[in-house]
């Protein structure tokens, strides 16, 4: 038997025994151990840790949600990895306040918002038990659907009035569709939550946020939930037409709260209106935005995280320092 | 409440699975395996997935959206990231048809 020991990102540490064939996710999953997850299968990344010390192999013959680079700079989805001797990884989460254990909960419809051409708000009542740190998604169930689509929530954890989502319209989608023509106050969903690692770095002084479209959900979720003074921020919106841009104001006034704050808008395509300029988030990074202390925040299609991962890394930003959340749009 | 009727036996041919929806229950997936019906209720209990989209081996049912697995007869799950049993129901064949008993079995 070997150990696998674990960091938290607020320096809480916990052990799981693991078993030489068995999966370091296996291991934590059989005594319940607070490592988080959803499919356990290497499609997800939300079971992804930092390999910090120690053997551990990395089943890299199937599908992964990670790139060779990553590899290569020790992250490790725990479902895909084993271990050949005691090893010590970290990982971008803190343990506490401790979400609630992911369940699945029946809820309401309170609202629904348009916010642009292509992009709704809709809040949910927020069901009884159900707590989360910024940054983690939830999976909802339309009313008569048999599937569900993922989400992130942009509601801050301590906002118990309700859950907050940021759904684009995919014509014919399976929930932004029903989102788009139908949803409305009272209408019942399912969601399965709180899920997914993706969460704000407590040790960094300045967060630098790259986010594109509705990718802006965990971004959003984790400046409402900075205390003001909690470092400098800079958050780099993307947005494909002027059409499509939302939450400009309210943006700028979460970013005038933190006092040390900057907030910029790019348009892809067309004309970029009074606030943004033409660009893509990944353009609105600048050099000086890369600094020590930092911490940098990815949330948008994998394109878009694999440029503003390049552009960083040229810049000059550890990968360690990195955290990504892909979105991969679905029908 | 009696005995409820799901759907005729010809309904589902052998290794397939239907999904039933009881007026008032959540959906069930019943499952023809070996000459028998076994149920089980259709939502995974890992993900919100419909188990009766996914597919049956022998007794094991795997379910579309990550691939875990359950044993339709037992409803212990199989393999990660499924880890809860599901819930299974007693059923019985009687003139053609297929016929849910009293609650969970």
């Amino acid at each position: 038997m070997y150990a696998a020991h674990f960091t938290f990102s607020d320096g809480r540490v916990t052990s799981v025994p693991v078993a030489p064939g068995q999966t370091v996710l296996e291991a934590a999953m059989q005594i319940d151990a607070p490592i988080r997850y959803d499919c356990a299968s290497g499609e997800c990344g939300a079971c992804i840790a930092q390999l910090t010390s120690g053997e551990a192999e990395f089943d890299a013959a199937g599908p992964s949600p990670i790139s060779a680079a990553e590899a290569a700079s020790g992250l490790r989805p725990t479902c895909q990895t084993r271990l050949n001797g005691d090893a010590a990884f970290d990982l971008p989460y803190a343990l506490e306040p401790q979400p609630s254990a992911p369940a699945r909960h029946s809820t309401r419809v309170k609202e629904v918002e348009r916010l642009s051409q292509s992009v709704y708000r809709l809040s949910l009542e927020r069901p009884e038990g159900f707590s989360f740190q910024s940054g983690q998604y939830v999976r909802l169930r339309p009313p008569g659907k048999s599937g569900a689509r993922i989400y992130s929530i942009a509601s801050a954890p301590a906002d118990d009035s309700q859950l907050e989502f940021l759904i684009r319209h995919v014509p014919g989608g399976l929930a932004s569709e029903w989102v788009a023509t139908a949803a409305g106050p009272g209408d019942a969903v399912k969601i399965q939550g709180p899920l997914g690692a993706f969460a704000g770095d407590p040790r960094a002084n300045r967060h630098v946020f790259v986010v594109g479209g509705t990718g802006l959900a965990p971004a959003l979720s984790m400046l409402r939930d900075m205390a003001p003074g909690a470092g400098e921020v800079v958050v780099c919106f993307g947005v494909t037409s002027a059409l499509d841009l939302f939450h400009v104001a309210e943006l700028q006034a979460l970013a005038a709260a933190h006092g040390r704050a900057q907030t910029r808008f790019a348009v892809f395509i067309g004309e970029p209106g009074p606030d943004a300029s033409p660009g893509t988030a990944v353009s609105l990074l600048k050099a000086d935005d890369v600094a020590a202390g930092s911490a940098y925040y990815l949330c948008g299609p994998p394109a878009m995280v694999e440029a503003a991962r390049t552009t960083l890394a040229v810049l000059g930003a550890p990968l360690s320092a990195i955290r990504a959340e892909r979105y991969l749009p679905s029908a | 409440m009696g005995r409820i009727r799901l759907c005729a036996a010809a309904d589902v041919d052998e290794g397939q699975i239907l999904k039933v929806e009881p007026e008032g229950m959540d959906p069930i997936a019943l499952c023809h395996v070996d000459g028998a019906f076994l149920a089980v209720e259709d939502e995974c209990t890992h993900a919100i997935a419909s188990l009766s989209e996914g597919r049956l081996e022998g007794e094991v049912i795997f379910c579309p959206m990550h691939g875990g697995s359950f044993n339709v007869r037992s409803g212990k799950a199989c393999s990660l990231p499924c880890k809860f049993p599901l819930k299974t129901f007693k059923v019985e064949v009687e003139g053609g048809d297929v016929w849910l008993l009293d609650g969970a079995a």
